[in-house]
């Protein structure tokens, strides 16, 4: 469906009003380097605007709102992250006024990641969680397989509690499931984590596991078996590359969402020694002299393996979450 | 695929066996501690007096329930999620419109979406909080960022940015089930951009928005770091989650803290059912 010319010539109208009212409050308000990064958003909308007049009877099926739209979602995105950078790499001890990093400091990623206690609450973040994952897909796995292909009665009622302890506030179990840990007298050790730590991973895996078995072509799968195709064959025409990267993927965003939990590991580890990641850095927050570049430093290390891994996950399973999460 | 045919092709019987492990696990997991929770507000317990334990029936719920503090935190919370949720919704549509007609940089696209899901919530809310109470956002619009509003804005922010990806999926999977042909013949009818809109759009993403509708509030409703990481200038407007947590392992009222853990769950139970069949969401059962 191509775009009328009406269509475009209003976005690129838009484009340049706002470039233009976000030049002008640059130069006029803001202060210091800043001003710059205000010039370039409004560039890149005013370019934005004259390409859209220039292509505007063109055949090209180009959408002008649709690249205006685009260009909001990245300055969205990318400024916090550049403010996240010059939170880590700034020099100064109070925190920095101005988003543009001024004298970028690299030590803040070294120091980081030299630290004892990082380092020490980074291996009980990824052991805890990977322990979760681990369970919660082998009791994952046949479950959803059971609610999507075989005859279960109060199929309904599983549904309604996955969802339930799905979007439950965690915080509100965790009181009481730290005084049952201290009953049982095994708080502030690292691998009871794991325990808690399933009330998260586990309805999140059996729920992305039902989509994405919901999703799969079950008659291909019948008509192997049909044909005759051993257990091994039926393995490698059907599951080898319609389920395994789908459970792979939904392997990876458990474990994600499983190591940026913060309540369980603030609400149920006694010391330092068992404290998880984001716990740690929660309470860094108002404790440290100068937390805020070790903060934002930990997070961008932590981000760079988690968007690799993202990226790693096949195109067509993150639409996995937008359909259940 | 309809429900009837889904419904046909599951013949195999037999399915509780392969069910039961994970619904037994996660039973024991959530239903335990749960039951606890009942157990334990049903005394005074302390964790500073410890040998004075009683049982008093009821009477830290009827603390909980008359008490002011909780009411106006928890009407906090929901103010915060209507805004937060609001504001997710039309972001997220604008940028799952424009991903869904900009295919060739798709790989590069879907980073920018699920990078705010992969950074830490604890350093989102940490980040946002510093930016708006006295990084730069004081110095670009001018403005004093000790205040309260300021803080409360920077708790909502940091929550609309790690949520608004999120949203952008459920919505550009909801897009994804308006038919090209139905918009293609209703531009060849002359509809209005206003009518294929109304007429065919939202009526075919209307369950998405639905899902993403109730997700993202429970999701706000159960929001901790920012609120956590705020409490220092907003000492009197606290989020309920917040209170219980003060509650529980700040002043050591367990009995008290077990009572509104309780309570709040049910606030939460009601409000996901309410939106649930406020909204008629069925795709997510």
């Amino acid at each position: 469906m191509n775009p009328s010319i009406r269509s475009r010539v209003i976005a690129s109208t838009t484009a340049f009003v706002l470039g233009f009212v976000i030049a002008n409050y640059g130069i006029l308000r803001v202060p210091g380097r800043d001003r710059w990064l205000w010039f370039a958003v409004a560039i890149v909308l005013m370019v934005t605007s004259v390409i859209g007049v220039l292509i505007a009877d063109s055949r090209r099926k180009v959408s002008m709102w649709a690249v205006l739209g685009m260009e909001m979602l990245a300055i969205f995105t990318l400024l916090p992250l550049l403010w996240t950078f010059t939170l880590a790499t700034s020099a100064e001890t109070v925190t920095t006024q101005s988003l543009l990093p001024t004298d970028v400091q690299w030590s803040v990623f070294r120091d980081v990641l030299g630290s004892d206690s990082i380092r020490h609450a980074a291996i009980t973040s990824a052991l805890v969680s990977l322990i979760a994952t681990a369970v919660s897909m082998l009791l994952a796995v046949p479950a959803a397989y059971a609610l999507v292909r075989r005859q279960v009665r109060a199929r309904r009622l599983v549904y309604v509690f996955l969802l339930a302890v799905l979007l439950a506030p965690l915080v509100a179990l965790a009181g009481p499931f730290g005084d049952q840990l201290r009953t049982f007298g095994v708080f502030g050790s690292r691998y009871v984590l794991v325990v808690p730590t399933l009330m998260l991973t586990l309805p999140l895996a059996t729920w992305l596991c039902v989509t994405l078995m919901r999703d799969l072509p079950w008659s291909l799968r019948d008509s192997v078996r049909a044909d005759g195709a051993t257990r091994g064959q039926t393995f490698r025409a059907f599951a080898l590359p319609m389920v395994v990267p789908g459970l792979l993927a939904v392997t990876l965003i458990t474990f994600i969402a499983a190591c940026n939990d913060a309540v369980i590991g603030a609400t149920l580890t006694g010391g330092d020694e068992s404290r998880t990641l984001p716990a740690t850095l929660l309470l860094a927050a108002d404790q440290l002299e100068q937390p805020s570049a070790a903060i934002a430093a930990t997070g961008l290390l932590w981000l760079v393996p988690a968007v690799l891994v993202l990226l790693a996950v096949p195109r067509r399973t993150i639409r996995l979450l937008g359909r259940t999460y | 695929m309809t429900s009837h045919a889904a419904r046909r092709r599951r013949t195999a019987k037999g399915g509780w066996p392969l069910l039961a492990p994970a619904v037994i696990v996660l039973a024991a997991v959530t239903l335990w501690p749960l039951g606890r929770a009942i157990k334990t507000s049903l005394s005074t317990e302390s964790l500073t007096t410890p040998d004075d334990t009683d049982f008093v029936g009821v009477d830290n719920y009827v603390e909980v329930v008359t008490s002011l503090d909780w009411w106006v935190a928890v009407a906090l919370t929901l103010v915060f999620v209507a805004a937060v949720v609001v504001v997710q919704l039309l972001l997220a549509a604008g940028f799952a419109a424009a991903l869904r007609r900009i295919t060739i940089i798709a790989p590069y696209t879907r980073v920018l979406v699920l990078v705010p899901f992969a950074l830490m919530a604890t350093v989102v809310a940490f980040v946002w909080r510093e930016g708006i109470t006295v990084g730069f956002a004081p110095s670009w619009f001018h403005y004093n960022g000790d205040g309260q509003i300021a803080a409360l804005a920077s708790v909502a922010a940091g929550e609309i940015w790690r949520g608004t990806g999120i949203t952008t999926l459920i919505l550009l999977a909801g897009l994804s089930r308006v038919p090209p042909s139905l918009l293609e013949s209703a531009v060849a009818d002359g509809a209005t951009p206003r009518q294929r809109l109304t007429r065919i759009v939202l009526p075919a993403a209307a369950p998405a928005v639905a899902v993403a509708v109730v997700y993202r509030s429970l999701d706000a409703f159960r929001a901790f770091e920012g609120p956590l990481l705020a409490e220092p200038s907003l000492p009197r407007l606290r989020t309920a989650p917040l209170l219980l947590w003060d509650t529980t392992f700040t002043s050591f009222e367990i009995g008290l803290g077990a009572a509104m853990s309780v309570v709040l769950l049910a606030i939460v139970g009601f409000l996901g059912v309410m939106l649930m069949l406020l909204l008629r969401v069925r795709r997510a059962l």
